[in-house]
């Protein structure tokens, strides 16, 4: 054995080709990765400049319109990038919610054996889905919002006379964005958090009593229902026996330049939260048709002549294994929202994305920051897709 | 004596009587539920119509037809416009000819086109335009009716070359060489123009790019392995805007002092990247479908490993993918549009720069509308086309079910 492989010339040695093959691979990637850092420092010196990560600690003088956390023009940069990130993280969170739901809808509809019903799904999706979603933002943008006319002659409703003769609105959609009023927490909060806290504990205590309940029993048990109810229940029952009300109704109120107070919906937002939710919900509503209509017809008949209702059929044997179809591309879709929630650069929202502009644009710092912003969207999409392949893993059809 | 039936037997004596009435009741009004979405959406519609369709008739829409030139091929001067007719007519040529594959009768699509081409020449164009608009449709059906009448092996070869000649040589005429073509500079290519050369070519060039990841992601090496799998996960897992700004800042600085990139070949560079590593996983799909059989007769058959793949494994990959390729162009297309945010002026960014105009400033509304509308009829029309491919291509024999 040993002197034969000795014989085999080293061309003709599969094994060894492939190790000397990968170790010339390897140099190359890393000489040219040299090379290119090399240039980088090179024209990074030229104009005086050294990579390091200290420009984070400098005042921004960046001033950013919405955020949810509290921030000024004297932040660092690195609190204004988490300003930024937690943008980023809240809208595409509300806009994933909202267009599952309206996907769900428009799948619902398009499946529907209403003729017109069915041909209005159809034009909703083959318009979103062949249209750019800047396109989109632009269109909510500068041909809804840019053309309203500003806070002093907007729509509004609800206009009256407030004790001190300021003007007070319920209502107002303008050029800036949308205000109404809102509920919003007050000094007595702390005492309703804890209430809510706790009634979160006894929904999972209910949760689990059921499910347990389900393995024992065998029999179908209603662990969304129940526990849902009862933490509601809770809530409102705690919110009206504490001795002071957490919340209190806070109404815009007409200033000079713009209007305070109530719940302030920004245009730039607005836009991009409309455009992410139409435009994701006409995906999302192929995936729930395509998960759908890919079940046998077979199951649904076989569900039927067990005497299944349809409402049973829809929630035992359709849903179930739709799910499983779904979630893989649903995953894709989500993380989508993440990474198109950065086209609010476009119109001005303060973004993860938006906010490492201006700092390039301010610093000069392009190479540290665009590495920094990659890595943090790179942690985003791999916790999602760990999130989704455990909920995955839940939900996959066992096979023996 | 055979039995004659009068009636189809597998309809009710009431749809035979009335057949409309019959399908109103059971499309429309078949249950209470039934009937109160029909009436919901007909409100919906009636509202949509006359609240929002027929508005769109009485506003102005002077800003696009005074920039139409603008935005379909940007600041390209004027008398070399031929240059741009020119190529479409070359792809009009080869659209007919591929068409023409395995059907005698125009497709639908084909009268889509005609019709977008002959409502286009309905606006304001000079006459030499609207000629070559005319000719573009009249080629499309000439070298349709051409093709059937050509043999087939033959045909397929012509299509073949033509298609990937379409690139270099659009480039070519577009650009210009020296001494032969005056030369037009990348920075005055825009509009409709510069969206569709940008996503054409990346999708040209991605598709080696993305051969290579997708192969080297197979591979029994685990160093190019790793590579690859890193590369392609790095660029997938972030949004596209942060690889073009890569192009457009970081480029420039990587490549050796005195090479200064064109902005058209910094966004280009971005373009390619983001494309090649989708390309990669949709190829490495197709690879996958591929029947672990067609390796084995392949050895037995005495090919080595290269042998094997770019003999028996592409070529069935490739032609597979056709349909998923010309599909891939309009996400391509719709993704070019991001490249307005690094101030290129394509379709969305001369949208910007003719509304800063102030003469325009009220026009953003239509420009934008127009612009959603040129983008569906191409999105609309190259998806529909991918379905017919992939109909007549068909998924035939060889791939694992």
């Amino acid at each position: 054995m040993h002197s034969q492989s000795k014989s085999i010339p080293l061309w003709q040695d599969k094994y060894k080709r492939q190790r000397l093959s990968q170790f010339i691979f390897a140099l190359v990637v890393i000489i040219l990765t040299a090379l290119i850092y090399g240039n980088i420092v090179d024209s990074l010196s030229k104009i005086g400049m050294i990579p390091s990560l200290k420009f984070l600690r400098m005042v921004s003088n960046i001033d950013i319109g919405e955020s949810v956390i509290e921030v000024s023009n004297t932040s660092s940069n690195l609190r204004m990038i988490a300003a930024g990130f937690l943008n980023t993280i809240s809208i595409s969170f509300l806009a994933i919610i909202v267009s599952t739901i309206l996907g769900l809808i428009i799948a619902l509809c398009r499946l529907s054996s209403n003729w017109i019903i069915n041909k209005l799904a159809v034009l909703y999706i083959e318009i979103i889905r062949n249209i750019p979603l800047l396109l989109l933002l632009l269109i909510w943008y500068r041909a809804f919002f840019l053309r309203l006319p500003g806070i002093k002659t907007g729509i509004m409703a609800g206009e009256r006379l407030g004790p001190n003769g300021e003007t007070l609105l319920s209502f107002s959609l303008s050029n800036r964005g949308i205000s109404m009023a809102w509920f919003k927490p007050n000094e007595h909060f702390q005492p309703w958090l804890i209430a809510l806290v706790l009634s979160l504990v006894v929904a999972i205590g209910v949760l689990i009593f059921l499910k347990r309940r389900e393995k024992l029993t065998a029999k179908e048990q209603r662990t969304i229902l129940y526990p849902t109810l009862a933490f509601l229940a809770l809530a409102v029952i705690s919110y009206f026996l504490l001795p002071n009300a957490a919340l209190t109704k806070e109404i815009p109120v007409m200033g000079k330049f713009n209007i305070s107070g109530g719940l302030h919906v920004t245009a730039e937002w607005f836009s991009l939260f409309s455009g992410l939710i139409l435009y994701t919900s006409a995906f999302i509503a192929e995936i729930f048709r395509a998960g759908i209509q890919g079940i046998p017809k077979g199951q649904i008949e076989a569900a039927r002549s067990l005497g299944l209702s349809h409402m049973k059929t829809i929630r035992l044997v359709i849903i179930p294994q739709a799910k499983v179809v779904v979630i893989p591309p649903l995953t894709s879709q989500f993380l989508g929202v993440a990474k198109n929630t950065s086209l609010g650069v476009a119109i001005g929202f303060p973004d993860l994305f938006a906010i490492t502009g201006t700092i390039i644009n301010q610093t000069g710092r392009a190479l540290e920051m665009i590495i920094l912003v990659m890595a943090i969207y790179l942690g985003l999409s791999l916790l999602t897709s760990l999130v989704m392949n455990i909920y995955n893993r839940r939900v996959q059809i066992k096979e023996r | 004596m055979a039995l004659e039936l009068q009636h189809d037997p597998f309809k009710t004596p009431r749809e035979i009587e009335h057949p409309l009435l019959y399908w109103v009741h059971k499309n429309l009004f078949s249950s209470a539920l039934n009937t109160a979405l029909t009436l919901l959406s007909l409100t919906i519609l009636y509202l949509l119509v006359t609240k929002s369709l027929i508005p769109l008739f009485s506003w102005d829409w002077t800003v696009i037809s005074a920039n139409l030139k603008l935005i379909l091929t940007g600041s390209y001067p004027m008398d070399q416009l031929w240059r741009v007719w020119f190529c479409l007519w070359y792809a009009a040529l080869f659209f007919g000819l591929t068409f023409s594959m395995n059907r005698t009768r125009p497709p639908k699509v084909m009268y889509l086109i005609l019709i977008s081409i002959l409502l286009l020449a309905l606006l304001n164009f000079s006459l030499f335009n609207k000629v070559s608009m005319l000719a573009t449709a009249l080629l499309l059906f000439v070298s349709f009716f051409v093709g059937t009448q050509l043999a087939q092996q033959k045909k397929t070869i012509m299509v073949a070359g033509g298609w990937i000649l379409l690139l270099p040589l659009s480039f070519f005429i577009i650009r210009g060489v020296g001494g032969f073509l005056p030369v037009v500079k990348t920075n005055l290519w825009g509009g409709l123009l510069l969206s569709l050369l940008i996503s054409l070519t990346s999708i040209f060039l991605s598709l080696p790019i993305g051969l290579m990841l997708a192969l080297g992601r197979r591979s029994s090496m685990k160093v190019v392995k790793s590579i690859c799998i890193f590369l392609i996960e790095t660029i997938r897992g972030v949004p596209l805007i942060t690889i073009l700004f890569i192009g457009y800042l970081i480029l420039p600085m990587a490549l050796p002092q005195g090479w200064s990139p064109s902005v058209f070949i910094r966004a280009l560079t971005g373009v390619v990247m983001f494309h090649s590593a989708y390309m990669a996983e949709a190829l490495r799909g197709g690879l996958q479908g591929i029947s672990r059989t067609q390796y084995e007769a392949a050895t037995s058959l005495n090919l080595g490993p290269t042998k094997t793949m770019a003999f028996i494994i592409l070529p069935q990959v490739l032609k597979r993918m056709i349909p998923v390729l010309v599909n891939s162009f309009t996400s391509a297309l719709k993704d070019t549009s991001l490249i307005s945010i690094i101030g290129m002026l394509d379709l969305i960014g001369i949208s910007t720069s003719i509304v800063s105009n102030p003469k325009y400033l009220s026009g953003s509304a239509q420009v934008l509308f127009f612009e959603g509308a040129l983008y569906f009829v191409l999105c609309f029309s190259i998806s529909k086309a991918s379905m017919v491919l992939e109909k007549k291509l068909g998924v035939t024999g060889n791939i694992k079910k």
